[in-house]
């Protein structure tokens, strides 16, 4: 959510492994959570906008240093 | 006339106390303002918000970050683009914006709940905790504290979050009886740590706590009991505080003059200090893997000063560093599909196959241990058979000549323990014990492991209980797999940290007990009741019973004739 903040572009995430029909917004914690994602999981990330390759590298590259996503415990 | 009601234990101790319902509100007119939904609104999310974020202040000022967390994370709900937007839906329809609140935090706690991903449906409370604080902020209610004169209270709730209990005055809450909740919640690892205990899924218990005088919360049975009979309750007091009583510690001496050795758990080095200081003979487990914060792990050189921090705290006592256990609750960093179930790649397993991060760690363990390898342990978790022990003696050598080459100084040899949590590792504890210099038994995944249950499951509370009779089995197996090799087995599972299953643990011949140290006072005063040989007596009978249950009920007679 950090990383999208204050970027111009719409960035969403979809869990590949639970329902590829339910796009989270980035900029929800409630969606995220929703997206049940556990480590292993393959994760979308979508962005419109300005900035969307960058915002799209940038969040790609926290998803995969935080292990999926970071919310562990 | 007294009535117990069974549930689980989540937090151990016992206490008594008047009940106190969480939640009711107090003061705050109905919703009767003539301004804005939608500001009104704002106003209350961004009370709710700040709420939550000094109450994280106060938890990050005590080092308490794992729990801040929880909290900061909550803020975040308050403020959630999809809460507001529903919200204002709802009111737009005409809800009033109290019912809009509820109905939304009730909805989107639903979605969570029904999720299988564990760590996100317990998640659910944290929502709803958020929606009732908005929900309050607009109506100006807050939830009524119990009258200071009165306690000590037994909090009893549907489910609590752990941000109801640090607003409250901790010495007011004796104990914690939720209908609802998990072991697994945060609130309980919240309470283990403030040693109030807690027993949580007590179906009927909001009904039968209507009208009642006193509530004991009896954690080691996990149970409540509404109006014990008086003369059956030790005073209104808890069992799990009295922490001031921590001179003891180091050891609990039995009646027939058995010593039974306790040491600390901990997660952080910092802890450190304060377990020495709260009497521990050392530190039985360092679980390492928390040294990772942020998906980041730090390089060697850090590692090898934080280790250095834990001993210089230990002084001349024993430290048990774990190797990192990664995998299952808590994954590898920036790994991706490495299937992180408890039946999947972690502990050791991982470990192997990540040889790299393996050498750095025992690389920096032996530069930390450099004149003062006495004190220091190396416990290997997840170990499945002999292989995996050598493996790590390979890994350890390599890690020696690493630093041997760069001319560092390092330990000339530390102690490497097995620690048994597969069952494999319980059938060939004999073996092992030849290739290890000591035992630790995890009971938490042994219990699992042994009884196929998922232990975030309290509809299978029955079978991963640690007191089941098969884990009790286990553990004496091992404990005679180390007897005829003189090497040490000791206990660091959460069961340790019961004062009725130490009890147990004692009587199987378990001589070392590792645990959070607001435990400490709790087991030292039930072991110093009785002889080992009584331990052992009550051990032998409840090795032969079926149930847990009948386990307990062994034990709660055999602790409360005597």
């Amino acid at each position: 959510m950090r990383t999208v903040e204050g970027r111009d572009a719409v960035v969403t995430l979809t869990n590949l492994d639970r329902d590829e029909q339910r796009a989270a917004s980035a900029s929800s914690i409630l969606a995220l959570l929703g997206l049940g994602a556990g480590a292993g999981d393959r994760l979308r990330v979508d962005a419109t906008g300005p900035d969307a390759q960058r915002v799209i590298s940038d969040v790609t590259a926290v998803l995969i240093a935080a292990g999926e996503g970071g919310h562990s415990r | 006339m007294s009535r117990e009601l069974q549930g689980l234990s989540a937090a151990p101790g016992t206490a008594t106390g008047a009940p106190w319902r969480y939640g009711q509100l107090a003061g705050g007119p109905e919703d009767s303002s003539e301004e804005a939904p939608a500001a009104r609104f704002q106003r209350a999310v961004a009370t709710a918000e700040a709420e939550l974020l000094s109450m994280a202040g106060e938890l990050r000022a005590a080092e308490r970050a794992d729990h801040a967390e929880v909290l900061e994370a909550q803020a975040l709900m308050a403020r959630d683009p999809e809460l507001v937007a529903a919200v204002l839906a709802r009111v737009g329809s005409g809800e009033s914006l109290p019912e809009a609140i509820a109905a939304v935090g009730e909805e989107l706690a639903g979605t969570l709940a029904q999720l299988d991903e564990e760590i996100v449906a317990a998640r659910a409370t944290d929502v709803r905790d958020v929606a009732t604080r908005i929900a309050r902020a607009v109506t100006g209610a807050r939830p009524a504290a119990p009258p200071a004169d009165g306690g000590p209270w037994v909090l009893v709730a549907d489910d609590l979050p752990p941000s109801a209990v640090l607003e409250m005055e901790r010495n007011s809450i004796a104990g914690i009886a939720l209908e609802r909740g998990s072991p697994a919640a945060h609130l309980a690892i919240l309470s283990r740590g403030l040693g109030i205990p807690v027993v949580v899924a007590v179906s009927g218990l909001l009904e039968a706590v209507r009208g009642a005088r006193l509530v004991e919360v009896d954690a080691s049975r996990g149970r409540v009991v509404i109006d014990p009979k008086v003369g059956h309750q030790s005073g209104i007091a808890t069992s799990a505080e009295q922490p001031t009583a921590a001179v003891h510690a180091a050891s609990s001496r039995m009646r027939d003059g058995v010593s039974v050795t306790l040491k600390a758990n901990i997660d952080r080095p910092q802890d450190a200090e304060a377990a020495i200081r709260g009497g521990a003979a050392g530190i039985g487990l360092f679980r390492t893997e928390h040294l990772v914060v942020g998906g980041a792990i730090p390089d060697a050189e850090a590692h090898a000063a934080a280790y250095r921090g834990v001993l210089d705290a230990a002084g001349e006592r024993p430290v048990a560093f774990r190797l990192f256990d990664f995998g299952a609750d808590k994954p590898l960093p920036g790994d991706r599909g490495a299937g992180a179930t408890t039946l999947g790649l972690r502990g050791i397993r991982l470990l192997l196959q990540q040889r790299e991060l393996a050498l750095a760690q025992l690389t920096a363990l032996l530069s930390a241990a450099a004149g003062r390898q006495s004190a220091v342990e190396i416990l290997i978790p997840m170990v499945a058979d002999l292989t995996d022990v050598d493996a790590t003696r390979e890994l350890l050598s390599q890690a020696a000549a690493d630093l041997d080459r760069r001319g560092e100084a390092r330990a000339g040899s530390v102690r490497l323990g097995v620690m048994v949590e597969v069952p494999s590792a319980v059938l060939l504890a004999d073996r092992l014990a030849e290739a290890a210099d000591f035992i630790s038994i995890g009971t938490n995944d042994l219990a699992a492991y042994l009884l196929a249950a998922d232990r975030a499951r309290s509809d299978l509370a029955r079978y991963h209980d640690p007191l089941h009779p098969a884990v009790l089995a286990a553990i004496r197996l091992v404990k005679e797999s180390g007897a005829a090799r003189t090497i040490p087995v000791s206990v660091c599972g959460e069961m340790a940290a019961d004062p009725w299953a130490a009890l147990v643990l004692a009587g199987l011949g378990i001589r070392e007990l590792s645990m959070y140290p607001a435990a400490f006072a709790g087991v030292t005063a039930m072991l110093e009741r009785f002889a080992a040989s009584q331990a052992h007596e009550l051990a032998a009978r409840c090795l032969g019973l079926p149930s847990v249950a009948e386990v307990r009920a062994a034990i709660a007679e055999f602790v409360d004739e005597r």
